[in-house]
């Protein structure tokens, strides 16, 4: 029964409907790729007794006649930063350590109320403010198709349950790439979207006026669903042609990747040509400076808001998030103010290149996961640091507010996955789903699985 | 260390316990992207031209801002 969760959602729930298998048969599987994985340490704690408890209920339900749709039975995962009323929630620290939520979060009880079961919280970097997820108090996750290297971050712990399937979708939360990160290192799909989109109530905030929660799946047409059910807003009815699809495309900017990755977007792009799409090379002002402003601003929102605990608390975080938080106290107000207003002149650039083309598409990083401790990777003659390469491409969407989607497009010569990163208009969210599950339609990436899993 | 990232460490140690030098590579970083980012602005946004609500929540739709 272990491969009953390598279907997508819709799949899944047609099967269980045919009673091929039952809620409670996926529930168990999923736990059992849960504790076939547990060295990836993708979880912090299971709410394995609920969620059986709740697995037969919504059996129960269904045998009489209550069909409450495709979320309905549902296994997903939410990360830790993620209230779910009675149980703790730390974001990843010792700060928050033993606080339990009072209410659920405004997407748990979406999730719920379309019949999901909320199987655990998962592993993050502490506080959502770093990209390796390789926590001090909560211990390292690892990624998905290589032990030994990061699941990228801060939404680590929910990158990997999605791609080792111990759940069939999870939540993360977005600043400045947790979402799309995670999704890349690990061969998933994962959605960021636009800032406003979905209510981050009972979140706990990274920085405000950047954050955003959203989901993480194997398949993109499970993201959309995700989506419609935290939104209320419908997925397309029908995967869109892409005959005459109009990709904005950064010309040298997206080129400083490792070569693999440059093979991958390539191969990409030849692809959505073959189908039809026409592609347009676009050109910003002031993009090197995009990464520069993301960093200001997430260094000074989180430092005003951790400012009572950095006076009082300091020494119960971990070194390096300490480390930026102080750093952020550092920021000057109109350091803080050009960098908000750089982001204005780049979501004015992006709204107009958007009446030139429908979507961006730029590699989600510029290169695969990197091994756990590594600071540096080599591009061409040039070393970059990881947490600048991690912001590059991420950066455009966070900072312009705009909704953006990275979803598995090839494996490099180690057999890690490389995502691209699809970046849409206010509102284009469902369009960025429907386009990768175009693409999903006709390769397999995204229904790979490492290679641990079935050990 | 120069004037700015002492200025910098000023500020932070004034709220919270600080280690200057596990901080000073931070602080160094940090100036320089905030020059590139207030060099740009400066260039971007000429103060003769810039409305009052330029810099405001992206979220604000930018482009009616701005004619």
């Amino acid at each position: 029964m272990d491969n009953i969760v390598q279907f997508s959602m819709q799949d899944t729930g047609r099967r269980i409907r045919a009673r091929q298998f039952s809620f409670p048969e996926l529930l168990e599987a999923c736990l059992a790729r849960e504790a076939a994985t547990r060295d990836l340490n993708a979880f912090n704690v299971l709410y394995s007794e609920q969620a059986r408890r709740v697995a037969q209920a919504s059996q129960i339900l269904l045998e009489q006649g209550y069909d409450l749709g495709p979320l309905q039975g549902m296994p997903i995962a939410i990360k830790a930063n993620i209230a779910l009323a009675g149980k703790e929630m730390h974001a990843g620290s010792r700060i928050l350590a033993g606080q339990l939520a009072q209410q659920d979060a405004d997407v748990v009880r979406r999730l719920k109320r379309a019949g999901a079961i909320i199987i655990g919280s998962t592993n993050m970097h502490e506080f959502a403010w770093g990209g390796t997820t390789n926590n001090p108090h909560y211990g390292a996750s690892g990624n998905a198709w290589d032990v030994n290297r990061i699941p990228a971050g801060s939404s680590g712990g929910s990158g990997v349950a999605a791609a080792v399937r111990s759940a069939l979708g999870a939540l993360g939360t977005d600043t400045g790439g947790s979402i799309r990160l995670p999704a890349a290192m690990n061969g998933v799909t994962g959605l960021r979207p636009g800032v406003g989109r979905i209510a981050t109530d009972g979140i706990f905030p990274l920085a405000v006026s950047l954050d955003t929660v959203g989901p993480l799946a194997g398949y993109a047409e499970d993201c959309a669903l995700i989506y419609s059910a935290l939104t209320g807003s419908s997925a397309p009815a029908a995967l869109p042609d892409l005959g005459g699809l109009r990709i904005g495309l950064l010309g040298e900017y997206s080129e400083q990747v490792q070569p693999d990755v440059a093979h991958a977007y390539d191969e990409l792009i030849d692809w959505f040509r073959a189908a039809g799409a026409h592609c347009v090379s676009l050109r910003f002002s002031g993009l090197e400076q995009a990464v520069n402003a993301l960093v200001l601003i997430n260094m000074a929102e989180p430092a005003a808001l951790h400012a009572p605990w950095l006076a009082e608390r300091a020494d119960e975080y971990g070194e390096d998030v300490r480390l930026l938080l102080q750093a952020g106290m550092g920021i000057t107000a109109v350091e803080y103010l050009q960098a908000q207003r750089f982001r204005t002149a780049l979501r004015q650039q992006m709204l107009q290149k958007f009446s030139q083309v429908d979507v961006i598409l730029t590699p989600t990083l510029p290169f695969t996961a990197p091994l756990k401790g590594q600071t540096q990777v080599r591009i061409g003659d040039k070393d970059d640091s990881v947490l600048t390469g991690n912001m590059r491409f991420n950066a455009l969407a966070s900072l312009a507010a705009l909704p953006a989607l990275s979803f598995p497009a090839g494996f490099d010569r180690n057999g890690l996955p490389i995502g691209m990163q699809l970046i849409g208009p206010d509102g284009g969210e469902q369009r960025l789903m429907a386009i990768a599950g175009r693409f999903q339609q006709e390769n397999d990436y995204h229904r790979r699985t490492p290679v641990m899993v079935t050990r | 260390m120069n004037d700015l990232i002492a200025a910098r460490l000023a500020l932070i140690s004034h709220a919270t316990p600080t280690d200057g030098a596990l901080l000073l590579p931070l602080l160094d970083d940090c100036g320089l992207r905030a020059a590139g980012v207030t060099a740009f602005a400066a260039g971007y946004f000429p103060p003769s031209l810039l409305p009052a609500t330029a810099w405001v929540s992206p979220l604000h739709p930018v482009a009616a801002i701005m004619t």
